[in-house]
């Protein structure tokens, strides 16, 4: 009872701040405030349901709004190579075990009441409040995971992704049109 | 004191917890867990007492002095335990580290009474000895623990593993649950705020993508395969991804009529619980590819397929979706034309009035829930038709059913009569949708497997 009064008003001045396209009022929230602990010195998130502590960014943006820097984009081989190479150098946030997300994982930080971004922006900021088009690359934008597959008549391989425009999942190009897409990082809170 | 009081508190939470998330899916707002439909729970006899969680009679041990039971007449000496294989271990375990602290949560294991968790600052291992091990908690009736405050050292490693036991007066107890590491920090984490954490399952994928192959194994390759999947999560813990038990990092158990726990190898069981997410699944039966105007012989028929119909979730931006399919007539079990069509509700209804597995709180899964159930681990280059365990959900080649529903609704601004549905094998388009969740039209048939919280 509580719960849900507490995650309908955050969710409420969410919808304000971050002008996120959300249906606060019939879908349940899949992400409540409430499943989150948010470390913003550190720039990470731990998640209650699963024990999980994402990095709060996609890879390359910073700061407590996420709107600083750059996203990256980067090839499949080009991502695992960078989380190699931070957690070889200096880590983030003072752990050096960073890794991509499987499929599973991915999809579990998606807020599935709201779309462009699929995000509840009060734990992942992301969306680009200065674009004046609502399907900017960043605010749909398309992660990858490090979970592989292909198909049966082709034989090219592919990386599943996740759309954060909608949530959906569908498989990049590792292979043929080597796609460069964005990514995040997660570890496990041990 | 401190450390009974913790339990105490986390239990309360726990309990607290439980009960909002029923009303999500509408219907069984009162059933709820599993006490009353189930006339035999005959192998699980410590469960159904649940919601006195907070009752937890014996909590034996002082605070400071972790390894000394207090009443030494109830209780045996933990020093005595010795492992019996043939008891069942929990076999998913978390561990989240805290400031001087850990908090851990595991499955509830089949047949257990009690846990005992070990933890050691050498590295635990599945032939490890008992008597080398250090006790934190010993005949812990909860599947949660968080160490006294200030008990621990940050920047140290620690290893734990979790054993159960039948009773608590047993001396015997089970294997090791999968073996964890943490290191405490002093991170900002409050414990309790994990008690109820469950590990996501993980994919079952064990071969890496490389660039000139479909499939190798993890170890192979060319594209740095250490940061792939294959590479983490219980596909590759040595406890955890024993395929008898489904395959490679899945823990299922097949369910009898009567909800018995049964064995691997039983040929007759008509639910699956799993073990890692809490969740039971129905299990479909072999499809009677009786569809056009023949009706279907089997309530659990897996050719049978249901339009998106959701009364109690629609609202503002949600359609209630389609009570009867327009065009290709009906043809499930218990399909009458007047007040029991092929949709997704009334199938929902015609199985709890049935008691599968004898419960009756069963619902649609969420996007999420059906996620947890999905195999990604096979390469589909070798036509791979199913996205699931073919070992538990056994489909048969003349099931025609792909996608099937969750219960959420997929939001688009502009179109709110979608659903999200998930496909768990792949019949027309060469192999390109299995595994794949999107949205699709309330009005289109689809399959529906259901699924009830079996353990919070």
């Amino acid at each position: 009872m509580n719960k849900f009064l507490i995650a309908s008003m955050l969710t409420g001045v969410l919808a304000v701040q971050a002008q996120a396209a959300c249906n606060t009022s019939t879908i349940a929230a899949t992400t409540p405030n409430e499943n989150f602990t948010i470390d913003e010195d550190n720039g990470v998130v731990l998640d209650h349901t699963t024990g999980l502590m994402w990095k709060r960014c996609v890879e390359g943006f910073t700061g407590a709004d996420c709107r600083s820097g750059d996203a990256m984009q980067s090839t499949f081989v080009a991502a695992v190579e960078h989380i190699d190479a931070l957690n070889e150098g200096e880590g983030f946030a003072g752990y050096n075990d960073w890794r991509l997300p499987n499929v599973k994982e991915l999809r579990s930080i998606v807020e599935e009441r709201c779309a462009r971004p699929s995000l509840n922006e009060e734990v992942f900021p992301l969306k680009n409040t200065d674009a004046a088009d609502d399907r900017t690359t960043i605010n749909s934008m398309t992660l990858f995971t490090s979970t592989p597959t292909s198909y049966y008549d082709s034989t090219d391989t592919f990386i599943w992704t996740v759309s954060f425009g909608t949530g959906e999942l569908d498989r990049s190009s590792l292979q043929e049109y080597n796609y460069i897409r964005f990514f995040r990082l997660v570890r496990d809170a041990h | 004191m401190n450390r009974i009081l913790l339990s105490v508190f986390c239990a309360a939470i726990l309990s607290g917890c439980g009960t909002p998330e029923e009303s999500a899916d509408g219907e069984q707002t009162d059933g709820g867990t599993e006490t009353p439909t189930t006339p035999t729970e005959p192998t699980t006899p410590t469960e159904p007492a649940t919601p006195e969680e907070p009752e937890e009679p014996e909590e034996p041990e002082t605070p400071t002095e972790p390894t000394t039971p207090t009443d030494p007449s109830e209780t045996p000496d933990p020093a005595e335990y010795t492992v019996d294989a043939a008891l069942q271990a929990p076999v998913s375990l978390t561990a989240v580290a805290a400031n001087q602290q850990v908090v851990l949560r595991w499955n509830e294991a089949p047949n257990a009474a009690a846990y005992t968790v070990y933890y050691s600052t050498e590295e635990i291992t599945a032939d490890s000895d008992l008597s080398s091990l250090m006790i934190a908690v010993d005949n812990l009736e909860s599947t949660s623990y968080i160490s006294p405050a200030a008990y621990l050292s940050n920047g140290s490693p620690y290893y734990v593993a979790v054993v159960a036991k039948e009773s608590l007066t047993s001396t015997s107890v089970s294997s090791f649950s999968p073996i964890k590491a943490f290191v405490p920090q002093d991170n900002g984490v409050v414990a309790q705020d994990f008690v109820q954490m469950r590990e996501l399952n993980d994919t079952g994928t064990r071969y890496a993508a490389t660039s000139d192959s479909h499939l190798e194994g993890c170890a192979e390759g060319d594209r740095a395969s250490q940061g792939q999947d294959c590479s983490f999560g219980r596909d590759v813990d040595t406890i955890a991804n024993g395929d008898d038990d489904g395959i490679a990092g899945f823990s299922l158990s097949k369910i009898g009529d009567d909800g018995s726990v049964l064995t691997a190898d039983s040929e007759d069981w008509n639910c699956v619980l799993d073990q890692v997410t809490g969740l039971m699944w129905e299990v479909k039966s072999a499809g009677d590819s009786a569809r056009g105007n023949a009706l279907s012989s089997d309530l659990h028929d897996a050719d049978d397929a249901f339009t998106w119909y959701e009364p109690t979730l629609s609202g503002s931006g949600v359609t209630e979706g389609v009570e009867s399919h327009t065009n290709a007539p009906d043809s499930c079990f218990g399909y009458n034309g007047s007040d029991s069509f092929c949709n997704t509700s009334d199938f929902r209804a015609r199985v709890n009035a049935a008691g599968l597995c004898g419960y009756n709180d069963w619902r649609l899964p969420t996007a999420r829930e059906l996620m947890s159930i999905v195999y990604y681990g096979d390469s589909f280059a070798r036509r791979t038709t199913y996205a699931i365990d073919t070992n538990f959900f056994p489909f048969t080649a003349d099931t025609v059913v792909d996608s099937y529903w969750t219960t959420s609704p997929y939001y688009d601004v502009s179109d709110a009569s979608r659903a999200w549905r998930l496909y768990l094998r792949d019949t027309v388009s060469s192999g390109q949708n299995l595994g794949k969740m999107n949205n699709m039209s309330k009005g289109t048939s689809a399959g529906v497997m259901l699924v009830r919280t079996a353990h919070e």
